[in-house]
This record gives structure tokens, C-alpha cells and sequence, in this order.
């Protein structure tokens, strides 16, 4: 569901950015959002803070 | 060709690791950007990552896989070390110019691969830690196709900054 969710927040994203090789912050200037993504222990992504810009 | 509509894009917040600051005028490079995009059915993206690199281990700067019904055109490779990334590309007009306060001795190789195939390789180091490349063809994405970038380092630990300049198309 997550992965779903990423992959349209990813096709809407003006700014793609990776940390350490993983998916970090997503930024779309359409909708003057950003994107916060939150990973469990295992790697697993746990949340999306949405936050306007 | 007649003048594309001007289409600004600015990608400037202060509290980035790398930001873009793109403003459309026009084509000026040997890439052409894809006709979807001048209809409009299109938008810029910046995909960017920065890692720490180590000797002996490759570490994953970007790990991008195109998603469901939309194609990544890429148009520029960044690639640098230190500071902030401030893109620009030859077919933009921009305001931000690079900046790589040089701290420690480093050297780094940052690896392309596009659905696991080695597609380029670049060398950045503590005497040239600036490297930008306008594609002469764009990296093509299409949905599900993986864009991957590890870099590793010669020497000492090397903080390496890669940007992906272009466009999402969709429809």
C-alpha cells in the first residue's frame, strides 16, 4: 500500500530527493507539498508526513 | 521551432541538501526536450541523493524505479562533492551557481546504472569535485525501468552529491 502510495507521490515530485540511498523527501511545487518519508527498523517504510510548503 | 512558453520553475529552498533552480526559456542544448513537454503534459524533476562514500564498499546515492504511467526523461547529470548542490544546465537560465567549499582530501566514483547496466561513470576529487554532463540523448525512464547511482571512494570518506536533471511525462 505504501509502495502504491510512494509511486504516485514520486510521479507528482519536482524534486526527487535520496539520503543514504533512501527516498527521503519528496517535493511538488503544483500542490506546494513536501513529503517526508519515515522508515521502521527493517528498512520498512512507516509513514508519510505531508506538509505544506 | 517556434519560442516555448516561458515556464518558470524554481527550486530554491534553503533547507535542502541540493536544490535546483530551473527557469524554462528555451531550448538551447542538444537535447531536446520531449514534445510532451512544451504541450504541457509534462514537468520538470530534479532526482537527487547524496551519500557518504567509503573506501571498499559501493554505498546507493539513488535508487529510482519510474512509476506506472509515467516516463523520466533525464537531461543532466550532476555529480560533486562538498557543499550544496546549486544546479544549472547549459539549456537553462540560472541563477544558482555551484558551490563546494573544499574541506578534507577525498576522491570518489559515482556509478550509473540503468536497470542494473553500467550506463556512466564519473570521477570527482578534492582539485575537480564538479562534474556536470548534458546528455547528448536523454536518460530514458520508462515505467518500472530502475535508475540506480552508487558511488564508492578512493579516499578517505567522500560526501558525494548526485542530481538527475529532467522531466516526468505522463498520459
Amino acid at each position: 500500500m505504501a509502495t502504491g502510495r510512494l509511486d504516485e507521490l514520486i510521479a507528482k515530485a519536482n524534486v526527487i530527493e535520496f539520503r543514504d540511498g533512501k527516498l527521503f523527501r519528496l517535493v511538488s511545487f503544483r500542490e506546494r507539498k513536501v513529503y517526508e518519508i519515515l522508515y521502521d527498523e527493517s528498512g520498512q517504510v512507516r509513514q508519510i508526513i505531508e506538509k505544506s510548503m | 521551432m517556434s519560442a516555448p512558453e516561458v515556464r518558470d520553475i524554481t527550486f530554491d529552498r534553503p533547507d535542502y541538501t541540493a536544490g535546483a533552480f530551473i527557469v524554462f526559456t528555451g531550448q538551447t542544448s542538444e537535447v531536446a526536450p520531449p514534445a510532451e513537454f512544451w504541450a504541457k503534459k509534462a514537468f520538470a524533476a530534479a532526482i537527487v541523493g547524496d551519500v557518504e562514500a567509503v573506501p571498499g564498499t559501493a554505498r546507493t546515492v539513488i535508487n529510482l524505479t519510474a512509476s506506472p504511467g509515467y516516463t523520466f526523461f533525464g537531461t543532466d547529470l550532476v555529480v560533486m562533492l562538498y557543499g550544496k548542490i546549486g544546479l544549472f544546465a547549459s539549456r537553462y537560465n540560472t541563477t544558482a551557481p555551484p558551490s563546494y567549499p573544499r574541506t578534507s582530501l577525498c576522491a570518489a566514483t559515482a556509478e550509473v546504472k540503468l536497470n542494473s547496466v553500467t550506463i556512466d561513470m564519473v570521477r570527482v576529487d578534492s582539485q575537480q569535485p564538479y562534474f556536470h554532463k548534458p546528455f547528448k540523448t536523454p536518460l530514458t525512464l520508462f515505467p518500472g525501468d530502475n535508475l540506480r547511482v552508487e558511488a564508492i571512494s578512493e579516499l578517505g570518506t567522500a560526501p558525494v552529491k548526485v542530481a538527475v536533471l529532467g522531466y516526468w511525462t505522463f498520459g
